[in-house]
């Protein structure tokens, strides 16, 4: 069978987190070919040495792997399936700090919870919502209404039903099975820094850049 | 406070209660879906590198309804004290300095700026003088009562 190429599929993603100096190339993606030999041998291929010791992120190429491939055996012709530019984004084992962890967390918590109520506050205070169901008590009823209406009551439970529904929070609840708008929000985040990250490595201005 | 309204007729209830319930669900999607566009919670969560797209949602509805029916009824909480304002006060100013920022953001405001003029470095001395205009601004807006 000499002579006969053997078409090695590989699919790499395009951000990956490693936490090993050593970054092979089935922890940044997929290998495929007919031959399982070739393929655990092209899945074993050093992709990356880091030396350094802090986390950083990697901007990488799919022509160097190529290139290694190709070294281990002149039969083997590489398709790339996957992306072109990939990123390793490396990050030193370190013990997980719980305590920390849950620091961050509250801290974004209490900014959301006050966020929020602030948000709808002014946005109460602004449009004087009270005095729209004021004049709207007097248009249905013919007179002033005396302290608090249903129009505040039926206002705040719209409300919270309105937010439910649209972040489809409650899993029991959930109409379908789709993301919410917050983890749709939070991947768009991901690529959009993933992107830049690899633009950033292809720009080669000579002239000042924005720093 | 509803002794008034036992003595309305059904119509009537029926298309205030019509009313309020669609006014509270539209200003929920509006605000809430502003919130969520314009980018404020992906960034504190990214930031942060805490991840609990879970929790911080039910955070958001909680502090929304809670904030909102007090807000509505003036419910006095009368508890905390300087603590309670204290955290409160600086967990909205670091959420609106991240609304306002995300917005000039998103209406590219920044970059637009920076190529008209050609600036070509220290944009983070840009974006530490907005931060201390805003600081400055929102003193002096308190401090001179122009908010009376």
């Amino acid at each position: 069978m000499s002579g006969q190429s053997k078409t090695v599929y590989l699919n790499l993603s395009e951000i990956t987190e490693v936490h090993e100096k050593d970054v092979f190339v089935k922890d940044v993606g997929k290998v495929y070919c007919s031959d399982t030999n070739i393929q655990s041998k092209c899945e074993c291929i050093k992709v990356k040495h880091i030396q350094e010791d802090k986390s950083k992120r990697y901007v990488e190429n799919v022509l160097d792997v190529i290139k290694k491939m190709e070294m281990l055996d002149p039969v083997i012709q590489v398709n790339n399936v996957g992306k072109v530019d990939y990123i390793i984004d490396y990050q030193p084992p370190k013990p997980s700090n719980l305590p920390w962890q849950w620091t961050k967390t509250l801290f974004v918590s209490v900014v959301c919870f006050c966020g929020a109520a602030f948000a709808i506050m002014t946005f109460n205070n602004d449009a004087s919502v009270r005095d729209v169901f004021q004049e709207f008590y007097g248009l249905i009823v013919g007179k002033e209404p005396e302290g608090f209406t249903i129009l505040e009551l039926t206002y705040s439970i719209g409300l919270a039903l309105g937010i439910t529904l649209f972040f489809n929070h409650f899993s029991s609840w959930k109409i379908n099975t789709d993301p919410t708008p917050l983890e749709v929000e939070m991947r768009l985040y991901e690529d959009n820094i993933s992107k830049t990250l690899i633009q950033n490595q292809g720009r080669k201005e000579q002239d000042v850049d924005v720093q | 406070m509803f002794n008034d309204l036992l003595s309305l007729p059904f119509w009537q209830i029926a298309l205030l209660s019509l009313f309020g319930l669609s006014a509270g669900g539209i200003v929920a999607a509006g605000i809430f879906a502003f919130l969520a566009i314009i980018g404020v919670f992906p960034r504190l969560m990214g930031k942060s590198k805490t991840k609990r797209i879970l929790l911080y949602e039910t955070v958001i509805i909680v502090g929304g309804v809670l904030g909102n029916i007090s807000d509505i009824y003036e419910i006095p909480i009368r508890f905390g004290g300087n603590l309670a304002m204290g955290v409160f006060g600086l967990a909205s100013g670091i959420f609106v300095g991240c609304l306002v920022m995300s917005l000039a953001e998103t209406l590219k405001s920044l970059p637009v700026i920076s190529r008209r003029i050609h600036l070509a470095v220290g944009l983070q001395y840009l974006i530490l003088a907005i931060a201390l205009g805003k600081l400055g601004g929102s003193l002096v807006y308190f401090v001179q009562g122009l908010c009376m």
